[in-house]
């Protein structure tokens, strides 16, 4: 069904479930979401209701007449299915996804291996370049990212000798100046290692320069 | 005569069509009395919600009572009863009616696995 579609290129997930002989369709809330409402509501109804608001996609609903329980039961939902309604889970969920990303030790060889082997590419961007976040590289075409692995093998060798960029920025600065400063360390790393690479060139060059007669 | 006859005598047809038109109609007899009542519904429960919150931060009254007796008090259909008339019911009949009241209203509809599409 194409709205289902359109719901699907907006929100990432929808789920359908059915409630008192209604099927109800919603989408999963995001934490920024969630924290806004939390500190916006007055109560737990309104709690409820500026959730279900929120997330519900269809069908369109009474909030005034529809039966109380409802609304509550398709909150609970909307907070399962955003993995909201249990924050103990987190750090369970966290270790269960970290396997897949991880390498492991091959049982039979005990060589470590990498299951996706598209992860330390973008572990090795990201470290090198940190105004990169994972998410950005996974919207590349693979030609963007082996050109962004390349160059960061180029700037890692590069900077090798320089300080990590952990101890470059001061603890506790806001978030904000953090992503600027974190720019333009990519930035200087780049530029430095352009620099050596250019150095480096013009060096064979002039090794491979023949003398004019 | 029983109380539960008194009380269903008084409860006519047209009462009962009267009802149907407007809400969901569940009637439920607890200790030989039959009581009739509507789930309540969103705008309602809000109120409630709302009341009960400003209750809780101005004193230490438990505020689970008052939803109690206030959700009761909105959906009883029969017999009638306010905030007043409802202290002087048998405790655990409010909390019992309250809780079916809730069950109407779909508090209880939780068993369903949502479909990811």
């Amino acid at each position: 069904m194409q709205y289902q579609k359109d719901y699907k290129d907006k929100y990432g997930y929808i789920y359908k479930v059915s409630i008192d002989g209604t099927d109800y369709q919603y989408r999963t809330l995001t934490v920024g979401e969630y924290r806004d409402m939390i500190r916006a509501a007055t109560d737990d109804a309104s709690l409820e209701d500026s959730i279900v608001m929120a997330a519900l996609l269809y069908p369109e609903i009474d909030y005034d007449s529809i039966c109380a329980g409802i609304i509550t039961v398709l909150c609970n939902y909307i907070l399962s299915s955003s993995n909201l309604s249990d924050k103990n889970t987190w750090q369970d969920t966290i270790d269960d996804r970290k396997k897949g990303l991880l390498p492991r030790r091959d049982t039979s060889t005990g060589e470590l291996v990498v299951d996706d082997p598209i992860i330390p590419i973008i572990i090795g961007i990201c470290r090198v370049f940190p105004s990169y976040k994972p998410d950005d590289l996974l919207a590349m075409t693979v030609n963007e990212l082996l050109d962004r692995a390349a160059w960061a093998e180029v700037v890692m060798r590069a900077t090798d000798n320089t300080t990590n960029t952990d101890t470059n920025i001061p603890p506790g600065l806001p978030a904000d100046q953090r992503k600027k400063l974190l720019e333009r360390i990519s930035a200087e790393r780049s530029e430095r290692a352009l620099r050596d690479e250019m150095s480096k060139s013009k060096g064979v060059n002039k090794t491979n320069a023949k003398p004019r007669s | 005569m029983s109380k539960s006859s008194e009380l269903t005598d008084n409860v006519t047809d047209e009462m009962i069509n009267e009802w149907k038109k407007k809400y969901a109609v569940y009637r439920i007899t607890i200790a030989d009395t039959d009581y009739y009542y509507r789930p309540l519904t969103r705008a309602e429960f809000r109120n409630i919600s709302k009341s009960s919150a400003a209750t809780a931060v101005s004193n230490t009254v438990d505020t689970s009572f008052q939803m109690e007796e206030q959700t009761v008090a909105i959906c009883l259909l029969y017999p009638k009863m306010d905030s007043n008339s409802i202290l002087n019911v048998e405790a655990g009949v409010v909390t019992t009616l309250s809780e079916l009241i809730m069950q109407a209203s779909g508090f209880d509809q939780n068993d369903a696995i949502p479909e990811r599409l």
